[in-house]
């Protein structure tokens, strides 16, 4: 498959954000339940959760799922705090 | 998290774990009890979208999490992790269905270079090295194998990685090593021909000044 010069525009505009340790969707979506429950509870995060959140920030089926998961767990979610 | 609403009928995470592998009626309670919850969540996650749906959804889920209780780290509410597997398996289904009968090869092709770059004609020597990275990258993309690719064209035409999956024979995270593989790949190349991420970023700017 050929890419078109507008698509290699594209894949050059964030070719140089590859890292060697980036995680896959599966590994994130593993954590979208501790990431979901620190966000609604407005705590801090472990370095895996961030991690995973920045995943989910640059990924969007991983960030449609995620939004999906907070409106579920929306009404069963701890108080603040 | 010991905090439970009634959704979670006041079972604490390895309450779950323990009736839902329970055989007769303690662990056909838990079952009913977890399916009726992903399909309360799902109805509030997808409304209308996924209308009846949300019944079979929930069963595919729950079948799921029945199979990968081990995997459950105890991070989070355990019914937390068993509705992100339900979002999950629920997009992953209405994509699939979304996407029936499109091959990769149906794909449209990305046009919208005028969104990604400045507006006006860029001077002569940023003509010069966006060119210049254009060829590097192109050349690169000719080394990297068909697979890889497909799967870097299927991303930036807007299919899911678990589509493209489908389409290659292959799941999700094999999807994702092939696009990152290439991606690396790609990466090398354009770094030994001389073009660091600043060169690329100035040359596809509007920035004042010459090349970095």
């Amino acid at each position: 498959m050929k890419l078109t010069r507008a698509e290699m525009c594209l894949l050059l505009s964030f070719l140089y954000e590859t890292s060697d340790d980036e995680i896959t969707c599966d590994d994130a979506l593993e954590g979208f339940a501790a990431l979901a429950e620190a966000e609604l509870r407005g705590g801090g995060v472990s370095a895996r959760t961030a991690a995973i959140a920045e995943h989910v920030a640059e990924c969007p089926e991983c960030a449609e799922e995620y939004a999906s998961l907070l409106a579920a767990i929306a009404a069963a979610a701890p108080p603040p705090g | 998290m010991g905090s439970t609403s009634g959704q979670d009928e006041g079972r604490g995470n390895e309450a779950w774990r323990r009736e839902l592998r329970a055989a007769g009626p303690e662990g056909e309670a838990a079952r009913r009890d977890l399916r009726a919850l992903l399909v309360a969540g799902l109805g509030r996650a997808f409304g209308a979208r996924a209308g009846a749906q949300v019944e079979d959804f929930a069963q595919e889920a729950l079948v799921r999490v029945l199979d990968r209780l081990d995997a459950f780290r105890g991070d989070s509410r355990f019914t937390t992790w068993a509705m992100s597997i339900a979002v999950h398996v629920a997009h992953s289904e209405l994509r699939r269905a979304h996407w029936k009968g499109t091959s990769l090869e149906d794909l449209a092709a990305y046009d919208e270079a005028g969104a990604l770059l400045p507006e006006g004609a860029p001077d002569a020597e940023r003509s010069l090295a966006r060119a210049r990275a254009l060829a590097a990258l192109e050349g690169a993309l000719g080394q990297i194998t068909d697979r890889q690719r497909a799967v870097i064209a299927g991303e930036l035409r807007g299919m899911p990685q678990e589509e493209i999956g489908r389409r290659l024979g292959v799941g999700r995270n094999a999807v994702y090593k092939l696009g990152h593989d290439a991606r690396r790949a790609l990466l090398r190349a354009l770094v030994a021909e001389g073009l660091g991420a600043d060169d690329v970023r100035w040359a596809f700017s509007g920035e004042e000044g010459g090349a970095p």
